[in-house]
């Protein structure tokens, strides 16, 4: 996946439609939209798309989209 | 009182009613349910109601430290499955307390209540909670102008609640 469409579904698993534009190093933390159903939503998708097992613990730490997509190995 | 590993599930009291109104009356968090006004002696009058009842369950999720997190609710019980709704959720809960409250009141009505199945609406612009079911196994079976109507079975749930539940 490129790493274009990555952070669309990214946008699409938040439901962003905040006023500034999500970018790879956009904090995830201070999005409202990084809610506990988005989280687990991320979980689903890196398991599915990727391949990669993460549990919602291990994301709800996590910085910035770049971190996601390091998993991701985007 | 169902308990969990991070959360545990109890019956509503009428002592609930000022934490369901601040829940939903929250703008952002009632959006996709029906208005309700902020009235605590009508709250506390429904809850009395609702104790009456003995096809409805009513549930406050409590975090571990005993505060109340979440509210959820059992109900149109009909002769193979049961309804839920009334989910909500307190702002900053972890996606854990989240998970299992939905776990415990799933597993409630299937293995207490003894359904193998479950049915629930979910309004058609409310995304994060449409891919939330459909990830835990939910099928939609029809449709109104504004919700799908969704099913699903407690074999199908349990076999996609595994992958996250630790």
């Amino acid at each position: 996946m490129k790493r274009e469409k990555f952070l669309e579904k990214i946008k699409d698993i938040l439901q962003y439609k905040g006023d500034k534009d999500l970018t790879y190093n956009s904090n995830l933390i201070d999005l409202d939209e990084w809610d506990s159903l988005s989280i687990i939503s991320t979980v689903a998708f890196l398991d599915s798309e990727f391949g990669k097992k993460v549990t919602v613990s291990d994301l709800q730490n996590i910085d910035t989209i770049e971190d996601l997509a390091r998993i991701a190995g985007v | 009182m169902l308990s969990g590993k991070f959360v545990n599930l109890r019956d509503i009291e009428t002592k609930d009613a000022k934490f369901v109104l601040s829940l939903r009356c929250d703008e952002k968090k009632s959006r996709y349910l029906h208005k309700t006004e902020f009235d605590i002696k009508a709250q506390i009058a429904y809850i009395e109601r609702y104790k009456k009842l003995d096809n409805e369950y009513y549930f406050i999720i409590e975090n571990k430290s005993g505060e109340p997190i979440g509210t959820y609710r059992i109900y149109d019980l009909r002769k193979d499955s049961f309804c839920i709704g009334s989910w909500l959720m307190k702002g900053g809960v972890s996606s854990e307390e989240m998970l299992e409250g939905d776990y415990l009141v799933r597993k409630f009505g299937f293995d207490n209540l003894k359904f193998n199945k479950m049915h629930f609406d979910v309004r058609k612009d409310n995304k994060k909670v449409i891919r939330y079911h459909k990830m835990m196994g939910a099928k939609v079976i029809g449709e109104t102008e504004l919700d799908y109507l969704f099913e699903c079975t407690k074999e199908d749930y349990l076999k996609h609640i595994k992958r996250f539940l630790v």
